[in-house]
């Protein structure tokens, strides 16, 4: 028994000769996986984006940072950018404020809260390009919405939702916030659920409000679920793409062009696969350092 | 609990193994799967729609030694697995290529000479715009026509009576087509025009449908060295005007609409026009009524012009690397032979509803009986315009299908907005 405690605390010499292979054995087929699926074409791409494809299966030219510079340079990147960020509020703020409203309500104990939590995960397991399509009819000049909205009497004209410069990107995002929301409640419900109970005892006994509950013991002992529902929601908004791809496809005028929708354009659309590589990692960069700072401000790094 | 005997599981994973890889087994020797014998050369055609099909029983029943296979993938996956294909030396022997397309991939060096096969051929009836603006590039036969796409205007006759019109004389120029098209909308309960010019998921018909009533102003996209973008001329702005009044008259579809599917509303009858490809021969079979009653005409012209089409459609190419075995790059010219003759011509017209390259394909006994419908496109052949042939074509019509969006929106003037997509051309042309 001591013997195997000094094992697991490693204190024990390790044998070279009756050293155990199998597990290296075993994990050799995902070692190969990665390395064929991720590793090598990972390091590819970041080599292609060094490089200008002169001819398909042969030449190519090194050119340093220009692919680079004309991703950054090319003012559609700045556009994408912007409604990027204007999209994040529809990935990550609304169906965060929202789930964690619905999450609190379902964990204070109301009445069905497993019918209504099944209802509102619903949309989370819909696929993408079926929400998009939906969404697109329902917003459709004949659709749902303006016969509601005409019906009623809010508009007169049926409005243009989806080929609007204005009202494109505010579209795509209504049916981001009713895909995500759900998503976002079952993290916060799982981590509202784990919460000690004593805590809101001690708080009630000192007669603190429900807001002050709410603000010094819920949301700092929440933080590790909400951060994990933030980084999730940075990587997958700058990851975003079918959202856009299928319900404007990035217009009208690219009023509603996000960095996603645009990399492919450039990439698979145009045919430049040295600038698609370089826009591919600046994606990737962005993903990374703004996960990192979201860390750094909630002053957690416990997810 | 039924313990796992390991020896028989290998034995398992390895008969199936054995017998998938079987099944993955291609090649020359002995039967094949569609049964034919040993000795017959296998290659296979690229294409982007269904209908497309049609070219391997058409080859397949002329030739005893070559086996065509068609492979039929939509245009955006097509040519992203035919990158990666030609990529790893694995693409297919024949590839139909969309001509917006060809620039980029002659630039890229990804397709054969067929310099030589094309003089050999020696056929002289190419209607005009198709060479060398389909097949050549610096000087280098790359490609031969293979089926033509041209964008005409239908209309449904029965709708042209019950609004006042005379359906044998379609409007020509921009105002008798407004004209029309008010007489159609104050006469009945017909929407005019089913359009799509600029909607954002349907990049490419601001070439097909707008660039055409450029064309017949005189005006064009690029000058003669391709240096300079010429969209913001008076030929393009009246063509653009045309459009906002159509769209402030109420007299069409909303032309920046994501339904890209301008013919739906035609064959349901809820419009009494529509701007088309040349590719109609199935409303025959899904709207019989409406073809009945169908005719076509070309796109209408400002007053002096010359009514023009936008010519498209693909271009057969053999990829580079098939030279590399002999006997499958015989195959391929073989086929590419096929294509530009009578035989090859018909299977294009009859079975699959797109255009010949060659006026002898014109010249069928299928083409007279249907002379109503093939007389525009015959007209659209002679008068058309190809694409401009520069490997960043691809890259402008995004500028242009926005600016075409902004004009008709009322978002922007339409001097302005075109003035703006000419910009951001030259930026690209020059990058």
């Amino acid at each position: 028994m001591s013997e195997i405690q000094d094992r697991v605390r490693g204190t024990l010499p390790v044998d070279r000769s009756r050293l155990d292979w199998r597990p290296y054995v075993y994990l050799l087929p995902a070692f190969v996986m990665i390395a064929i699926f991720l590793a090598y074409p990972l390091v590819d791409t970041f080599l292609l984006s060094f490089q200008e494809v002169v001819t398909l299966g042969g030449e190519t030219r090194w050119v340093g940072l220009d692919n680079y510079v004309a991703v950054v340079t090319d003012p559609l990147f700045w556009v994408a950018a912007k409604n990027t960020l204007i999209f994040s509020v529809g990935m990550i703020v609304v169906p965060l404020v929202l789930g964690l409203g619905l999450a609190m309500a379902i964990n204070r104990g109301i009445e069905g809260r497993s019918f209504l939590r099944s209802l509102i995960f619903v949309p989370v397991v819909v696929p993408i390009v079926v929400a998009g399509i939906v969404f697109s009819w329902l917003l459709s000049p004949n659709g749902l919405v303006n016969w509601l909205l005409t019906t009623v009497g809010i508009i007169e004209e049926p409005a243009r939702f989806l080929n609007s410069v204005n009202l494109s990107l505010p579209s795509v995002m209504l049916m981001v916030v009713w895909k995500r929301t759900g998503y976002y409640m079952v993290i916060l419900l799982a981590g509202l659920q784990g919460l000690p109970d004593d805590v809101y005892e001690a708080a009630k006994i000192m007669g603190k409000s429900r807001w002050a509950m709410f603000r010094h013991i819920t949301l700092p002992l929440l933080k590790p679920a909400i951060l994990i529902t933030l980084v999730l929601g940075i990587i997958d908004t700058v990851r975003a793409f079918a959202h856009v791809y299928v319900m404007t496809g990035g217009g009208p005028s690219n009023s509603s062009e996000i960095l996603s929708t645009h990399f492919y354009q450039v990439a698979f659309g145009y045919f430049n696969f040295g600038k698609g590589a370089a826009y591919g990692f600046i994606l990737f960069g962005m993903s990374l350092v703004f996960s990192v700072i979201a860390i750094k401000l909630s002053g957690g790094t416990e997810i | 609990m039924r313990s796992i005997n390991r020896r028989r599981v290998l034995k398992g994973i390895t008969t199936a193994g054995a017998i998938g890889l079987a099944g993955c087994q291609s090649g020359n020797s002995g039967e094949n799967a569609n049964g034919a014998s040993s000795g017959t050369v296998q290659i296979t055609l690229r294409e982007r729609d269904d209908p497309m099909a049609a070219y391997e029983p058409g080859f397949n029943e002329a030739h005893e030694d070559i086996e065509v296979t068609a492979s039929i993938q939509p245009p955006e996956e097509k040519y992203r697995s035919l990158i990666s294909e030609i990529n790893a030396g694995k693409a297919p022997e024949v590839v139909g290529l969309d001509v917006i397309y060809l620039p980029r991939f002659v630039q890229l060096g990804a397709l054969s000479d067929l310099g030589s096969l094309s003089e050999n051929l020696g056929h002289d009836d190419y209607f005009d715009p198709l060479t060398p603006d389909f097949t050549t590039w610096n000087d280098t036969v790359h490609a031969l026509p293979f089926w033509i796409d041209c964008s005409v205007y239908l209309y449904n006759k029965a709708h042209f009576e019950e609004a006042g019109l005379d359906p044998e004389s379609p409007p020509a120029t921009f105002q008798e087509f407004i004209d029309a098209s008010k007489a159609i909308r104050d006469n009945t309960d017909y929407t005019p025009l089913s359009l799509n010019l600029a909607g954002s998921n349907s990049l490419g018909l601001e070439l097909f449908f707008f660039m055409p009533h450029v064309w017949a102003g005189g005006g064009k996209l690029f000058n003669e060295d391709m240096t300079e973008c010429l969209i913001d001329e008076q030929p393009a702005v009246d063509a653009v005007n045309f459009f906002k009044t159509m769209v402030e008259e109420d007299l069409c579809t909303d032309p920046t609409s994501n339904d890209t599917w301008t013919l739906q509303s035609f064959m349901n009858q809820e419009t009494s026009m529509a701007y088309s490809a040349g590719f109609i021969s199935h409303i025959q079979e899904e709207s019989p009524d409406v073809w009945d009653n169908m005719a076509t005409a070309m796109f209408p012209k400002p007053e002096g012009g010359t009514q023009s089409s936008f010519l498209g459609g693909n271009s057969v190419v053999i990829p580079k690397g098939v030279t590399e075995n002999e006997e499958k790059f015989s195959a391929a010219k073989e086929f590419v032979r096929w294509s530009q003759s009578e035989d090859g011509m018909r299977t294009t017209v009859e079975d699959i509803g797109y255009l010949p390259p060659r006026q002898s394909g014109l010249e069928t006994e299928f083409v007279e009986e249907n002379g109503h419908l093939y007389d525009a496109f015959t007209r659209a052949m002679e008068q058309g315009h190809a694409p401009p042939m520069h490997p960043k074509t691809i890259e402008m019509q995004d500028p242009l299908n926005n600016a075409l969006a902004r004009a008709l929106l009322g978002e922007q003037e339409v001097e302005a907005a075109l003035s703006e997509a000419k910009s951001k051309i030259d930026t690209i042309l020059q990058s």
